[in-house]
């Protein structure tokens, strides 16, 4: 009989740690507090690991950001990724087949050369591309100067790719439960006990629970979450739509990114396209899917592959983006309440974090003191207008 | 092969339709009625295994006849992945089979299947990544098979029309079966414009197949006709309403907010919005899980009935048929008068043969099993036995050479649309279905939906449904009788064998279920997501009941928590034609009133935001020297064009803009950068106090929208007394440059051109030519120029007349990439290109625009921590040296092998004779003659030099001539 | 994008004829301190629930107006001009933008 993923516990009285969010950010802070020797940590999850973001995304990799703090901590994320189904001892499927962002306009292909050039100096492999370069490892995509917005150029980045995300979520938690992090399922946080100026625990639905740091890991729901502590956020939660088809003999080998026409597609290894579009123009919670989504993808994605009109959709749904101001996420100690720790703002761009996302949390945790790859993401830098230039790069971000 | 269609049934007569036509599966031609579908008419051929399914390469083929299952995916013309038994064969038709090879009978990836024991649960997370480097290897051959259809790479030509419908009808009903068709009547007769949508071709749902008779039915003209002749009879009522329209074969695939319903009719689209929404999608067939249940010659009761009733097709010669209700017994009826010898009915009710129709089948021959039901299919490519048992799969009863086995195990509600109305379904214990009781306002439910009843019961519900929407009425109850309900079966019969599929769509087993729950995916939500079960081509519409019911069951979760997950669209896989409609593209193209002059010029355009701009009329280099050294026109009819007015106007601007205006004198013009809220840079533009109080902004032509909106939000939230005059789409305009630009504007106007009487950065009116316009002095290209706006309708008139006058100075029109050039050579920025979303005005050189020793105005306080802050990067213009390479926008400024910049803007200056551009440097690197090394997108470095001034006429001597 | 939206103006249109433009907040007093305007600028309250919001009727009256809408499932009780807030927005203070 196979072993469990994670075990069920009854809830303690106290805990060093309590991590509020069992998505993939949340398990993998758990996962390296493990490692890293905290054991008595509590994940708290209000339904079931991946309920969220991480198991609504397409999955898409790469570490080619825009800015220097943004390159370097996706870079960690990445390099983290590429060694983690051995780590973990779970096949992931990373597949690691090349990622395309198009540029159709004169200044998304400038941004993308600024990409290339920043990307080459960190020693990240990402580089420019021709149009006729492109059609050379896309054969079937239309670089026609007829399009509405024909293809001037692409930022191609090798070492991007897919994974299977639910199986990231689902390692990362049996890699905590190993290392013995308690996985508490069905566990909703109603309430974060503050005292002057310190945190002391949480109230949950099964009892209240006493611990010297709480962190909030819960992505759209961060601002409801962080309320409890009375603390507020620059987020703005807005829905995210995605979409998959029917599956088909794999043609695209590559992830394939139009921030101008506000799509990303790319093919599994089952076969299915995955497909995704710029985030809802209006904050909502309740994650519904809509057919303006489906048509407006539709009549973007046959203008780069015109191959695609008898290709049927599946399934559409929706996961919830916490954008903040910069496209940059919040990974900080909340300095007013000693204790409280907010790892949030992870907006269209988060899967892709969560390793190092994970990891530098830990060391937050662990050490006490916030590790430099992730000081330029401190809460304080709204309050002091230090905003991290990734909102430069693009509206859409995968 | 014998054909197996019929030509007399001895109950029923059967429908006509000798109209003969043929069609090619895998390059043999098969006969077929026009009626058929391609999976009766392959059946009728003898052809029993359509299909290979997704994992194992099992054979598979016609089950419910219905396509609920999905796994009969065939290409057809071409068209990967279409539904063989939902798709009407045409003359002439290609059908292919999918994901086999050679062919679906001898399928060489049957080796998955026969050789190697079925995979273990989660047999892909647990294989292949150790070592690392098997990963990439292992993954290039599982891409070689996987995959259903197979796309056509080649086609790039789409000559399909798709088309997008509209509908606004007071009450919209989804499905036309009989609860459908009563609420429709009952709608129709209060008076509202009602759209009725069916997913057949033809109306009356089930009762066109079954061979039952209507009694005890409310309205008496309906008892005793067959269920198909009383659907007709109110099929041919409703005809009669002038407020009904009927769409058949048109599928409803989701339902969204505020009673969106998107349906699909071929290639049409149709967004109908409806007040009131009842969905009578009626039930399925239920999927019973057994050993080899997925195997060529099981099929449903309903999936008989059909071939029988619509097709004439003959199912099999030798019948096993499971059942639980006295419905089976109708079924069995069908069989025998169609010629089928039905060997045995297995009951799995102990009081179970009844009824008048059990008798008639005991009376042909066929003995009736009480307490018994199917514990195991045999054969391998096709059914040639079954195993018949008691229901808890523990004790044989008999075995049955056989080569149909039916199932006629009752009914599930078909949920999928109710779903979408966002109420989670919940097991009705005593209805024994998963049903949703009440829908969110504005949404009702009828028919076999909330569970099967007889005709008159559904009559009488859906009149009474129908009549409660059309009066915006709460949902009246529906009731079922005892007799209505169907005791469900064991979800699976748990008798031997490992080969118990639950989801036939992606080959996931009971054991794979119950070996996955056990590694804690033990909720129905992450078990679906770790096995995958549902989420293959049918979507969990087949196996949704069963998976939740054997997840209740194997979890140990009750049935209230093991429900089956939120069902998400589209009901049916819908292509991207379909949906995309015939639109290439959703945003607009915007033309400027002069658009085709350009196009005679011979210009190529380029995309400013939804606009069509002239890029150049042919070489660049040119053009911009040839403006430079005598005259030049480019068309700036996209510039944002705002009329600001009333008795606040002056406050109201220098509450919107950093800079002070209240001393900017009539006739005068003046630069302005727009700040936000955050201190950022996002936009410029120019302010002129055209007549005294009347304000003329003009902006940039990707923000023209944006900015007239931001402005009326400030209006509206402030107590400024302003009138905005959107005049962007009023006003056309064009910017006349070069040195003889004054010469041209002397014939044209009549009004003092010299530099004293009209000086630069002011305005003026004037007519040409009849036509009143306003004369700016401005200089984006650093040239004397002049920029004139005027009526848009008189745009080409404008064109023609300026272009005639300037033909004896050699007037050239000149394009975007030219003036970007112009504008280079002067170190001019613009926003968006040398800008991005966090520009700090004052690092951008345009500080002197600010004049924060006034009252509040937008960003005061951001712009105060910025200038605090001081500069720390910079916007500089820099020049080349000739004959350096050119380096393309975006590339990296670096200092010591670090990079500290970015170059925005890069050209070669035709009148200079080397590179110019803007760059973003630290501000170390800023100071005027610093030499900055500018990295090639292609390698190496070219050597910049910081200037403190344009490249161009640094004085602006030429500008203010 | 699938609701509609009643624009005080125009009455019932589908959504996508609006934009959105954030939460209705207080715009700070020009001597407030700059942690305020921090505040105001990038701070959210970010509900869960009913909040109000600013919707402007971008492909129709082009007007500005505020809506109160539940975030979790897009229900929107009121919509209002800016001008009716104080007989519609329950709120101890006033903005004056």
């Amino acid at each position: 009989m196979a072993k469990q993923m994670w075990r069920t516990y009854d809830l303690k009285k106290t805990y060093d740690i309590v991590i509020i969010g069992g998505g993939a950010h949340g398990l993998a802070t758990a996962y390296y507090l493990a490692k890293m020797g905290v054991k008595n940590v509590a994940v708290l999850e209000a339904r079931y690991p991946g309920y969220g973001g991480s198991g609504r995304n397409t999955a898409i990799l790469r570490s080619n950001y825009r800015t220097e703090e943004g390159i370097k901590f996706y870079d960690q994320s990445l390099g983290l990724y590429e060694n983690l189904s051995t780590e973990l001892n779970y096949n992931l499927m990373f597949s690691q087949q090349g990622h395309f962002t198009l540029g159709h306009t004169e200044s998304s292909t400038s941004g993308l050369v600024t990409r290339a050039e920043n990307n080459k100096a960190l020693g990240v492999n990402s580089f420019m591309l021709t149009p006729q370069e492109i059609k050379k490892k896309l054969p079937e995509i239309n670089i026609s100067s007829h399009a509405r917005y024909p293809i001037l150029g692409a930022l191609y980045h090798p070492p991007g790719g897919i994974i299977r995300h639910d199986a990231v979520v689902w390692a990362y938690g049996r890699g905590a439960d190993k290392g013995g992090v308690e996985i508490h399922n069905l566990t909703e946080v109603q309430d974060i006990l503050v005292k002057n100026g310190k945190v002391e625990g949480v109230k949950t639905n099964r009892g209240t629970i006493y611990a010297k740091k709480v962190i909030s890991v819960v992505a759209g729901w961060s601002s409801e979450v962080c309320r409890l502590a009375g603390v507020k956020l620059p987020f703005v939660t807005h829905p995210l739509q995605a979409l998959v088809t029917e599956s088909y003999k794999p043609w695209l080998h590559h992830v394939v990114v139009s921030s101008t026409l506000h799509i990303y597609l790319s093919q599994t290894d089952r076969g299915e396209l995955v497909c995704g579009d710029g985030i809802d123009g209006y904050p909502h919670y309740g994650m519904r899917s809509t057919l303006g989504f489906m048509e407006a993808f539709s009549a973007h994605v046959l203008e780069l592959f015109p191959i695609l009109h008898n290709v049927k959709v599946q399934r559409q749904w929706a996961g919830l983006c916490d954008m903040t101001p910069d496209y940059s996420p919040i990974i900080s100690p909340i300095d007013e309440i000693e204790g409280f720790y907010v790892n949030g703002g992870w907006g269209t761009y988060g899967f892709k974090a969560s390793p190092a996302s994970g990891f530098n949390t830990a060391k937050m945790l662990a050490e006490g003191k916030v590790p430099d790859m992730i000081k330029p993401f401190s809460y304080n830098r709204f309050g002091e207008n230090r905003l991290v230039g990734e909102k430069a790069a693009a509206s859409v971000s995968s | 092969m014998p054909d197996k269609r019929l030509s007399s049934h001895a109950y029923i007569s059967l429908s006509e339709c000798d109209q003969a036509i043929a069609f090619t599966f895998n390059s043999k031609v098969i006969k077929a009625r026009s009626d058929d579908t391609i999976a009766s008419a392959l059946h009728a051929a003898g052809i029993g295994i359509l299909s290979r399914s997704f994992k194992y390469h099992r054979p598979r083929g016609l089950y419910d006849g219905y396509g609920l299952g999905a796994d009969l995916l065939l290409a057809v013309d071409g068209t990967p992945n279409v539904r063989g038994d939902k798709t009407r064969v045409e003359d002439g038709m290609d059908v292919r089979s999918q994901n086999a090879w050679p062919s679906p009978d001898f399928d060489a990836m049957a080796v998955n299947n026969t050789l190697v024991p079925l995979l273990p649960n989660g047999f892909y997370y647990k294989m292949f990544h150790r070592p690392k480097w098997l990963w990439p290897i292992a993954e290039k051959f599982i891409r070689k098979a996987a995959g259903i259809g197979a796309i056509d790479t080649t086609g790039e030509t789409v000559d399909t029309r798709y088309e997008k419908r509209y509908r606004f009808p007071d009450i919209c009903v989804i499905g036309g079966g009989p609860a459908g068709l009563a609420s429709c009547l009952a709608a129709c007769q209060e008076g509202k414009h009602v759209l009725l949508v069916e997913e057949d071709p033809q109306l009356g749902g089930h009762s066109v197949h079954t061979a039952t008779k209507v009694a005890n039915c409310q309205d008496d003209r309906l008892n005793g006709l067959s269920e198909q002749d009383a659907a007709g009879a109110i099929w041919d009522e409703l005809k009669t309403y002038k407020n009904l329209e009927i769409l058949t074969s048109t599928v409803v695939f989701a339902l969204y907010e505020d009673n969106l319903i998107a349906a699909q009719s071929k290639h049409d689209l149709y967004k109908i919005r409806a007040g009131a929404v009842i969905l009578a999608p009626g039930a399925t067939d239920r999927h019973l899980v057994f050993e080899n249940n997925d195997i060529p010659g099981i099929m449903t009761g309903r999936g008989v009935e059909r071939l029988i009733t619509m097709h004439g097709v003959k199912p099999g010669t030798r019948a096993v048929v499971i059942g639980n209700h006295d419905g089976v017994y109708h079924t069995a009826m069908l069989l025998q008068g169609a010629g089928v010898e039905v060997l045995v009915v297995a009951d799995s009710r102990s009081d179970a043969a009844t009824t008048e129709a059990a008798r008639i089948v005991n009376e042909n021959g066929t003995p009736i099993q009480p307490l018994s039901t199917i514990h195991a299919a045999k054969g391998r490519k096709s059914v040639n036995g079954a195993v018949i048992g008691d229901i808890a799969g523990k004790v044989e009863h008999a075995s049955y050479r056989c080569d149909l086995i039916v199932i006629a195990a009752g009914f599930k509600p078909q949920l999928s649309l109710l779903s979408m109305g966002r109420v989670q379904p919940g097991w009705d214990e005593e209805r024994q279905v998963f049903r949703v009781e009440k829908l969110p306002d504005g949404l009702y439910s009828t028919g076999d939906v909330h569970g099967t009843a007889s005709f008159a019961q559904l009559y009488k519900e859906g009149k009474a449904v129908g009549l409660a929407a059309a009066q915006g009425a709460e949902q009246p109850q529906s009731v079922r009788s005892k007799e209505d309900i169907i005791v469900a079966l064991p979800a699976d019969i748990p008798a031997k064998g490992k080969h118990h599929f639950i989801c036939k769509c992606m080959d996931v087993t009971r054991a794979e279920a119950c070996a996955s729950i056990a590694e804690g995916f033990d909720r129905v939500e992450t078990l679906k997501r770790y096995t995958s079960m549902g989420m293959g081509p049918c979507q969990g519409k087949m196996c949704y009941e069963a998976v939740a019911r054997l997840a209740a069951e194997d979890t140990g979760l009750s049935t209230s928590v093991a429900v089956p997950t939120t069902v998400r669209p589209p009901y049916i896989p819908v292509s991207f034609g379909v949906l995309a409609g015939r639109s290439q593209h959703l945003i607009p193209i915007r033309r400027t009133a002069m658009h085709d002059m350009h196009q005679q010029a011979g210009a190529t355009f380029l995309n400013a935001g939804q606009w069509k701009r002239p890029h150049s009329y042919g070489d660049v280099q040119r053009e911009a020297r040839s403006m430079r050294e005598g005259l030049g026109i480019i068309d700036v009819s996209t510039l944002g064009k705002l009329g600001i007015s009333g008795p606040d106007a002056i406050d109201f601007l220098q509450f919107m803009l950093p800079g002070k205006f209240r001393k900017l004198a009539t006739g005068k013009i003046r630069y302005s950068a727009m700040i936000g809220e955050d201190g950022i840079l996002f936009e410029d533009g120019t302010l002129a106090h055209v007549k005294e109080g009347y304000y003329y902004m003009s902006t940039t032509t990707g923000n023209q929208d944006a900015i007239r909106s931001l402005f009326w939000w400030w209006i509206v939230t402030t107590d400024f007394d302003v009138k905005i005059d959107n005049l962007g789409p009023i006003f056309a305009a064009v910017n006349i440059s070069g040195k003889n630009s004054r010469k041209l504007l002397e014939k044209l106007v009549d009004i003092d051109m010299s530099t004293e009487g009209f000086p630069y950065m002011s305005t003026r009116n004037a007519t040409i030519n009849g036509v009143p316009v306003m004369l700016f002095r401005i200089g984006f290209t650093g040239e004397l120029s002049y920029e004139i706006h005027f009526p848009s309708e008189y745009g080409e008139a404008m064109w023609t007349h300026i272009m005639a006058e300037g033909a004896e100075y050699s007037i050239k029109p000149f394009g975007i990439e030219t003036q970007r050039i112009l504008r280079l050579e002067k170190g001019h920025l613009l926003p968006g290109i040398d800008t991005d979303a966090l520009t700090n005005p004052y690092e951008a050189g345009v500080g002197f625009t600010i004049k924060d020793n006034k009252d509040d105005f937008i960003g005061k306080a951001f712009l105060k921590n910025f200038k605090d802050r001081g500069i720390e990067n910079k916007l500089i213009p820099y020049k080349l040296s000739a004959g350096d390479a050119i380096p393309s926008d975006g590339v990296a400024i670096l200092k010591a092998g670090k990079i500290t910049g970015r170059v925005t803007s890069s050209r070669m200056s035709p009148i200079l004779g080397y590179g110019i551009g803007l760059a973003w440097v630290n501000v170390d690197q800023s100071t005027p003659g610093t030499k900055i090394a500018i990295r090639l997108a292609g390698g190496g470095d070219v050597i910049g030099e910081v200037l403190d001034h344009a490249a161009y006429d640094p004085e602006g001597v030429l500008l203010k001539s | 994008m699938s609701f509609m939206l009643r624009c005080p103006n125009c009455g019932d249109r589908h959504v996508a004829e609006f934009s959105f433009r954030g939460e209705y907040l207080q715009r700070p007093q020009q001597e407030d301190e700059f942690a305020s305007w921090a505040d105001y600028v990038y701070m959210k309250e970010n509900v869960q629930g009913k909040h109000f919001e600013w919707w402007y009727h971008g492909s129709g009256c082009q007007r500005w107006f505020l809506a109160e809408r539940d975030t979790t499932d897009n229900t929107t009780q009121t919509t209002f001009w800016f001008d009716d807030r104080p007989r519609l927005i329950n709120r101890e203070s006033e903005p004056d933008a």
